[in-house]
């Protein structure tokens, strides 16, 4: 178990290194750095002033130290908008985010299982083809779109939902509020269904498949047949037998969803003004403020990889056949 | 975003492996006969079909110039009539631009920038898988790490911070679109040929004094194009969708290009107005675009290999 745990992390150090030389690069593929920093009415003296105090005159491999070096103390420099270090910024705007992906993958695996076991159980079915269409046509949705629909249809004209705005549970929950986070709590849900919907449909449509097909491999193994022949009743064979199994690549890929959902919650949420990192990076592409942009990509990437991490961990644990 | 790719089978390739010509007509005759029967692959084929039609033929059906700002005529609703008795079938927007109009074009960055960027993604991970299941070892090692370092980023994360640095643009966009896909092609044909390189064919190429280039291009590659085919319709669909949420973010193409992605963008600031045909239309192109290549991947997949068929 601890040589696997410690290969994983190791793995994920080298992954984390690759992800820092990747935003490094991007920086400099663009010619000189230093022009992103100034304004574009600067004089030669102040681009060469900025360009020694930003330390870009240095050579390469020395920067990318430094870089890292900054990295690794969340140090990005200071946002070129808000005139305060990019990283607090990021910090800032960071629970709303976690807050609104989290609430579409619960979203979206929480109906994703029970809609791909029931598909598969009537395979052929009407209801079967129904839930699959949806699924197709889920797949092929952008996600920022249907927000934009979901707020025309369901904000302006049905007027059931809010089209905008947040409810913080996680901030005053992080401060030791725990009464105002929890009286949030019903608000915050919410102000964030219709960005989780957009946010989770895409999700909820492929995983629906991938749950469906799993459950599908499962129930034709021999000991499905087995039990079945046993005489055991069905809903307990699905439960007890089959899930169980089901279950695995399932696993695998709620890690990998954090991520996409987390790219996606980046699109949405300027659609719903919805204060998180997404706006935040949006704003920072119009004012191109390229601290804020890296602090919070390597952030959200640094998050990605913990989760997959601490999803291989749980997948190690529930399946008896890895070799820890 | 692009990942909802199937992982195909070695299988697949063995159907079309070595088969004469004969075989091919027959093949070909069970992908259309195939073709006709599903519903389903018929649909998205005629989708496809009326996009690239109005891809190549939008600036000779489009009734306005796209461009053409026309302060008078801003923001009509559908089928209002313009000036010069021209129809705005579909309205106009902010500018006084036919949305019609940029919808046609629209389709043109669309097809181009998905079947570009694949076109860049396929080669680039074509080139790394054959080189990488071909020589292994440390060439092996070192081109799968960094599709791992890759795949640990949210792709749109990446596309984002290259865009920004590099600015918007369609080639720009291409390159990076196309980029962010090279990973996925690398691996299933890095798989192929680990188990293609040791087939008494290819021995027999490399007995007969072929060149590895040979090797790689002319008698393996052939041979594990059925999955790639496959792989390559599910991700212009992911393709297209990324452009558009790029394009939405304001770093696709620049703006005098239309597109639908970049038309979903302007009509956010619309939306309190309740201008709904601003959003609806461009975001309709989408969902059948990409619908349509979906449908197709699917159909695809079961017709080369019936094992993995999902649809029972």
């Amino acid at each position: 178990m601890w040589t696997f745990l410690a290969r994983r992390l190791l793995q994920s150090i080298i992954v984390m290194i690759g992800v820092t030389l990747i935003s490094f690069v991007a920086l400099q593929m663009g010619g000189d750095p230093t022009y992103l920093f100034v304004s574009e009415n600067a004089s030669v003296e102040e681009i060469q002033r900025a360009r020694e105090a930003l330390g870009f005159d240095r050579p390469l491999y020395v920067q990318y130290l430094s870089y890292v070096w900054n990295a690794l103390q969340g140090d990005f420099g200071n946002s070129l908008s808000y005139r305060q270090p990019a990283m607090g910024v990021v910090m800032e705007a960071m629970p709303a985010t976690i807050e609104l992906t989290f609430f579409s993958l619960v979203l979206a695996i929480g109906l994703s299982i029970p809609l791909g076991i029931y598909a598969a159980l009537n395979r052929g079915k009407p209801v079967d083809g129904g839930i699959m269409t949806f699924a197709m046509i889920g797949q092929s949705i952008p996600n920022f779109w249907m927000g934009i629909m979901m707020i025309l249809f369901f904000g302006l004209y049905l007027r059931w939902f809010p089209i905008s705005g947040h409810v913080p549970f996680l901030e005053p929950l992080f401060d030791g509020d725990f009464s105002t986070a929890f009286s949030n709590l019903p608000r915050s849900i919410y102000y964030m269904i219709m960005p989780a919907v957009a946010v989770g449909t895409y999700t909820l449509a492929r995983n629906a498949r991938l749950v469906r097909s799993s459950m599908l491999e499962v129930l034709e193994q021999d000991y499905v047949r087995t039990a079945r022949s046993k005489g055991i009743s069905e809903h307990r064979i699905v439960i007890h037998h089959a899930m169980r199994n089901a279950w695995l690549p399932v696993i695998t890929m709620i890690g990998l969803e954090f991520g996409f959902l987390l790219g996606g919650v980046v699109v949405v949420e300027t659609v719903f003004s919805y204060p998180g990192i997404g706006r935040l990076v949006f704003t920072a592409i119009n004012q191109r403020d390229i601290p804020v942009v890296q602090a919070s990509v390597i952030l959200l990437a640094g998050i990605f990889i913990l989760l997959n991490l601490m999803v291989d961990m749980i997948y190690a644990r529930l399946d008896p056949r890895v070799k820890l | 975003m692009a990942n909802n790719e199937p992982d195909p089978s070695p299988a697949v390739t063995q159907a079309t492996i070595g088969k004469p010509t004969s075989y091919r007509h027959k093949e070909l005759r069970r992908a259309f006969e195939s073709l006709v029967t599903s519903r389903w692959a018929l649909v998205g084929m005629l989708i496809l079909f009326i996009v690239t039609f109005v891809a190549i033929f939008g600036p000779q059906l489009a009734p306005f110039d796209p461009n053409r700002q026309n302060i008078m005529m801003r923001l009509l609703e559908p089928g209002e009539a313009g000036a010069a008795d021209l129809t705005y079938w579909l309205g106009s927007d902010q500018l006084g631009r036919d949305v019609f109009s940029r919808l046609l074009y629209g389709a043109r960055v669309s097809l181009l920038v998905g079947v570009a960027a694949i076109a860049v993604g396929g080669t680039l991970g074509v080139i790394a898988g054959l080189v990488s299941g071909y020589y292994g070892g440390w060439i092996d090692d070192v081109i799968m790490r960094l599709g791992d370092i890759q795949l640990a980023f949210p792709f749109i994360l990446l596309a984002i911070m290259f865009l920004v640095v590099l600015g918007p643009g369609l080639v720009n966009i291409i390159l990076v679109l196309g980029i962010g896909q090279w990973i996925t092609y690398a691996r299933i044909v890095r798989a192929q040929t680990l188990s293609l390189r040791e087939k008494e064919y290819v021995e027999a190429a490399r007995a007969m004094g072929d060149s590895t280039f040979s090797i790689l291009f002319r008698t393996i590659l052939p041979n594990i194009m059925a999955p790639l085919t496959v792989i390559a319709s599910f991700n212009v669909a992911g393709v297209i969708l990324s452009e558009a949420a790029l394009s939405f973010l304001g770093l696709g193409v620049p703006p005098d290009v239309p597109t639908w992605g970049s038309m979903l963008s302007e009509s956010r600031d619309h939306l309190l107005s309740n201008k709904w045909w601003m959003a609806l239309f461009p975001g309709l192109a989408i969902v059948f675009t990409v619908l349509a290549f979906n449908i197709i991947g699917d159909w695809l997949r079961d017709f080369l290999d019936p094992r993995l068929k999902e649809n029972g």
